[in-house]
This record gives structure tokens, sequence and C-alpha cells, in this order.
């Protein structure tokens, strides 16, 4: 198999793109095992059964009734962890919001505010949230690459 | 957010507290130095004053209660965290709660509620406040909600 490098100042993020004459259950394979050494994962519950999901799949984690969740496109899963255990141990990728709340910056779509000053944050599935405006700068410098933790 | 509030009205408490003091005593050397008697003490609302048997236990009386509105302003700057609350319900929650104690707290010790002109000043002026302090942080707030905005275009053209 060959393995080569396509540098080109269009790639603002590193891509890796697999090339064969058709999908088959090998390339499927080898998509897996680069999806997993790529993105880290981490150990979420669901029911009661632990899973292992990548962090890149997290739209975000919250807090509620005094647990901690962590939503993806199609489920919500609960997590032994605190917030900010989480913010520490997570990668750049995700960004606090509030005091409840740490959202996946790549899965932010927009943002706007309302007449009354409520700043409102729209992720992908169409999950709808609240931004608390000490974090508003966090997350601009975060989106702007700035490092800040 | 309780621990939080608690913590932030004990050092706000604190620093009040040292405030006042230091003004007091400014003060306290001013009033030596203008009058020539070194007994000489900052001058106090006639009224508060009657509630002491003398005017250094008034005194100190009345720099727990700058403390208590420092505690006051402290505790209710959690309301700033509440994300789900619009910037106009903070501010009014927080105009209120903190009203609670410096109303009572300025009628007590300085006598606000003598004449309702002076009352309707403060007031007035604490309103004008809380509405240009609250309306420049909500255009602050609109001017970086648009630049990330922006962030977000660029990036989902980078990447589409």
């Amino acid at each position: 198999m060959k393995i080569s490098f396509w540098i080109h100042e269009k790639y603002k993020e590193p891509e890796i793109v697999i090339c064969g004459a058709q999908k088959t259950k090998e390339l499927e394979e080898l998509r897996q095992t680069v999806s997993e050494a790529v993105d880290e994962t981490i150990t979420v519950y669901d029911d009661r059964d632990a899973v292992r999901i990548t962090q890149g799949g997290i739209i975000r984690f919250y807090a509620a009734r005094q647990r901690v969740y962590a939503q993806t496109r199609d489920k919500t899963y609960l997590v032994h962890a605190r917030l900010y255990e989480l913010e520490e141990s997570l990668k750049k990728q995700f960004v606090r919001i509030s005091n409840s709340e740490i959202v996946n910056i790549k899965k932010i779509r927009r943002m706007d505010t309302s007449m009354s000053g409520t700043i409102h944050m729209y992720l992908q599935a169409d999950i709808e949230t609240y931004v608390s405006r000490r974090y508003v700068s966090r997350i601009r410098d975060s989106l702007m690459g700035k490092e800040f933790y | 957010m309780l621990k939080k509030s608690l913590s932030r009205g004990v050092v706000s408490f604190a620093l009040c507290v040292t405030v006042n003091i230091i003004v007091l005593m400014i003060k306290t050397v001013n009033t030596v130095n203008t009058t020539g008697n070194v007994q000489a003490m900052p001058e106090l609302v006639p009224e508060y004053a009657a509630f002491f048997e003398n005017p250094f236990m008034a005194l100190m009386v009345q720099t727990l209660f700058c403390g208590l509105i420092g505690f006051a302003f402290g505790c209710c700057s959690v309301i700033v965290d509440i994300a789900r609350w619009s910037m106009v319900k903070q501010a009014v929650v927080h105009f209120l709660l903190t009203a609670f104690v410096w109303v009572p707290v300025s009628i007590f010790c300085w006598g606000l509620g003598r004449y309702l002109i002076s009352f309707i000043s403060v007031f007035l002026s604490m309103v004008f406040t809380y509405t240009v302090v609250w309306t420049c942080q909500i255009m602050i707030c609109r001017r970086e909600v648009a630049r990330i905005n922006e962030q977000l275009i660029q990036r989902d053209k980078a990447t589409s």
C-alpha cells in the first residue's frame, strides 16, 4: 500500500483520504483504524454499559440534575467526570460556553443574540443552547486558534 | 453556584470594609488638620449617631454595613453566569436583589429617605448606571457574536 503526502496551502486542516477502486470491507476497517488512531476516545455510559466513543463525534457535554452528559448526533450518554475535569482533559477542539456546558467547536453552526440580550448557540443535530457572556471571547479565541488553556 | 456566590460575597465584604476604613482614616486626618482638634472624627448623620453611645461605635457599625452592601453585590455577581437569562433579566434581578440591601442601609446610615427628591435622584442614578452598563455589554456581545459568525462562515468555506 502506498502512503504519500499531498502538501498544499488550501488544506487548512490535515486531511486523510483513502483511495481505492471500490469501497471494500478492508478499506472500511482501514478507515475505522485510522479514525481511532487520530480521534481520541472517551468512556461514557449508555444505561449501564460502558462505551468508548470518539471525541470528534461528541457535540457537547452538559451538566443537568447533578450529572454530566455527552450528547452525540444520535444519543446522549452519561459521563462519570465533572465538567472541570473534562475541560482539563479534552482536546482544544472543545470550548466552555457556560458554567454547565462544553461544546465541540467543529459542531457550532452559528450564534445570535436576542433583543433582550440572550446569547443563543446553534449546534449540529438541531441542538440549541445558551452561552454565558463571560465565555464569548473564549469562543472567539478558540475559533481563531488561540490557546487559552 | 451557591458556594461561588458566598465566596465572592466574602471577598467583596472584606474589600468594602478595607476601603471604608481607609476612607475613614483619610477623612479623620483631614478633619483633624482642618479643625485642629486631634479628637475630631468624621461627621455622622445625627439620627444615625443617636442610636449609639459613642461616635466610634457608630463609625464601626457603618463600616460593617458598607461591607454588607459589598457582600450583596459580590453574591449577586453570579447572576451574570446564568446563561439562560437574558441580560435584561440579569440586570433587573441584580438591581432588585442589591437594592434590597443598599436601600435600607442607606436609609439607616445616611438618612436617604429623609427627602423624597434625594431618594428619587439616587434611585434614578442607579437605574441610569445599570442601563448604560448593560447596554454597553449587549453592544459588545453583539459585536463579538458577529465576529464569531464570520469565523464560522470562513471555516465552513474552507472545509467545503
